[in-house]
């Protein structure tokens, strides 16, 4: 009981989590003092007349910690599993949960070799950073610095335990509660959210099933000699990094296929957006995205340039040190937008020629992602003064 | 080991006969050994539950209105002040010295000696005291059948009307 009164009073589920997924198993109150203390009975179907378990609400209370693990230690053991157990299944109810599941042949001891279950936790780190990645404005490709959002978002993930059979790598994505700082289940904290809105992490899970579904059906209708398909899902949040992601994942021998599973947070102040999604891609198509990533990576052009125009686009998340704008000028005699990234300051006075009506001059290296045009390495960036008539 | 046992027991039985559920601490690191809940609505509350330091002794002492017991400080520390979602109680029971006299057996029925008062510390001051504190227990406090759904009758939402 120590350990576990410790492990609540670091991070573990509260009570009124408790209560939460007592309601949602189906149990019901049969007495309560509001903002203080709840007891509840199980459904009948359970199997267990005249028990019932009092559930602590009120932090502050002296003896909170002691009644909470009580209560969690009951339930499990009337419900039969562990106490741990017990916590980790009321925590997960606070986070989406991304599971990668290869189809592949394992060890009678239910363990595979240590070079293919790094294949598939990178995989699925990968994925993930992708999803973060396109939160912002929609690239074929990223590289680079990657904006301190998708940092500190890729530090709050957390690796769940693999489960047996065949080889799954669960990544548990634990969500903000709007409005406040949420101790996490890494005990640490998270960006607020915005009242009404989905939090950060919800956003990026919802991408990721997005993509990996707008991606497997860009692999259906390309051929080996067609990638275009994987272009048009760019706005979909398909990008060159998360096809090598994924694709990555056919080099693992033996495997037949990959399974990717985003599972739902169940709180009631974060709406699920429906049932859990399940994508099965099979081996063929792990190896189209392989393809699709060369498609839609850089293809360095290695050549200066300077070009002037007007900014058509403004983005910058907060928070972040640099921004992108999308400039509209001339390359190769084609009008095309031509995107870069500027550090804070040039981005406000990027914006301030924007709002202006100003053309801007940067000089750099013009890369080609797909039909993307993105100018790196920038050494100047210039804007144009009013002429005074 | 046997007398705590046998004071759990006790209150097993009482508790039964009193329509209420108990629930045995495994760990007593907070100083509390039990949990008695009652269903039901009560005077002041619904489902009303209790939280009892139990302790069993074999010499105490008494004047006509009270029994007195020795206990330790960090017991006593325990059960008094603090903001408590579940109101605490002392409940001592009284035991005889022999084995053989703890359980008297009747062709008809079995009796448990002795009985078992109860006591409210929540507002007793701090001691001075190092290792224990003598506590003076009412007589009035039984802790039998009736008294158990007496007790459950002053559980309110502020704590125990005493």
């Amino acid at each position: 009981m120590t350990d576990l009164v410790f492990a609540l009073s670091g991070g573990g589920p509260t009570g009124e989590e408790f209560a939460g997924y007592l309601a949602r198993q189906g149990w019901t109150v049969i007495g309560e003092i509001p903002g203080r203390t709840s007891r509840w009975e199980p459904p009948a179907i359970a199997g267990h007349p005249g028990y019932s378990v009092l559930v602590p609400l009120d932090q502050r209370a002296s003896d909170y910690p002691q009644l909470l693990a009580s209560a969690l230690q009951s339930v499990a053991s009337v419900l039969g599993f562990s106490p741990d157990d017990a916590v980790r299944r009321i925590l997960l109810e606070r986070a989406d949960v991304v599971s990668f599941e290869v189809q592949m042949e394992s060890a009678p001891d239910g363990t595979i070799p240590l070079t293919d279950g790094r294949r598939l936790i990178m995989a699925g780190y990968d994925t993930l950073e992708a999803a973060a990645l396109a939160q912002g404005i929609r690239r074929p490709y990223w590289r680079g610095r990657r904006p301190q959002r998708t940092v500190e978002f890729m530090e709050r993930i957390r690796l769940g335990l693999p489960r047996l059979g065949s080889y799954v790598v669960p990544v548990v994505v634990p969500l903000s509660i709007a409005g406040t700082l949420e101790r996490s289940i890494a005990g640490s904290g998270a960006p607020l959210a915005l009242e009404g809105e989905d939090p950060y992490e919800r956003s990026v899970t919802r991408t990721l099933a997005t993509a990996v579904l707008a991606a497997k059906a860009a692999a259906d209708e390309s051929t080996a000699g067609d990638l275009r398909p994987f272009q048009d899902a760019v706005a979909a949040g398909v990008s060159a990094n998360l096809c090598a992601a994924l694709g990555s994942t056919r080099d693992v021998p033996s495997l037949e296929g990959m399974e990717v599973e985003v599972s739902w947070a169940q709180r009631s102040d974060v709406v699920a957006p429906g049932a859990s999604v399940s994508i099965s891609i099979p081996r063929p198509i792990l190896s189209r995205f392989a393809e699709a990533a060369i498609y839609l990576g850089p293809k360095e052009t290695d050549r200066e340039e300077l070009i002037s125009g007007k900014i058509e686009h403004l983005d910058h998340a907060e928070g972040d040190q640099e921004g992108t704008i999308g400039i509209r000028a001339s390359v190769d005699g084609i009008s095309r937008m031509v995107w870069v990234e500027l550090p804070l300051d040039d981005y406000h006075r990027a914006v301030r020629a924007h709002d202006e009506n100003l053309d801007v001059v940067c000089r750099g290296t013009l890369v080609a992602y797909g039909p993307r045009r993105m100018l790196e390495s920038l050494s100047v960036f210039v804007v144009q003064p009013t002429l005074s008539a | 080991m046997c007398m705590e046992r046998f004071s759990v027991a006790h209150i097993a039985a009482i508790a039964a006969n009193a329509g209420c559920g108990l629930t045995e601490e495994r760990v007593d690191e907070d100083g509390i050994d039990l949990h008695l809940s009652r269903q039901g609505q009560h005077a002041f509350t619904s489902t009303p539950t209790i939280a009892i330091q139990l302790k069993s002794t074999t010499s105490w002492t008494e004047s006509p209105t009270s029994i007195g017991y020795e206990l330790r400080k960090r017991n006593y520390d325990l059960l008094r002040g603090g903001d408590y979602l579940v109101p605490r109680i002392l409940a001592v029971l009284l035991m005889p010295r022999e084995l053989d006299d703890w359980i008297l057996y009747h062709p008809e029925m079995i009796a448990l000696h002795h009985r078992v008062y109860w006591m409210s510390l929540v507002n007793a001051p701090e001691s001075p005291n190092e290792y224990s504190v003598t506590v003076a227990i009412p007589k009035s406090q039984l802790l039998d059948t009736q008294g158990l759904v007496d007790l459950m009758n002053r559980v309110a939402p502020d704590g125990l009307r005493l």
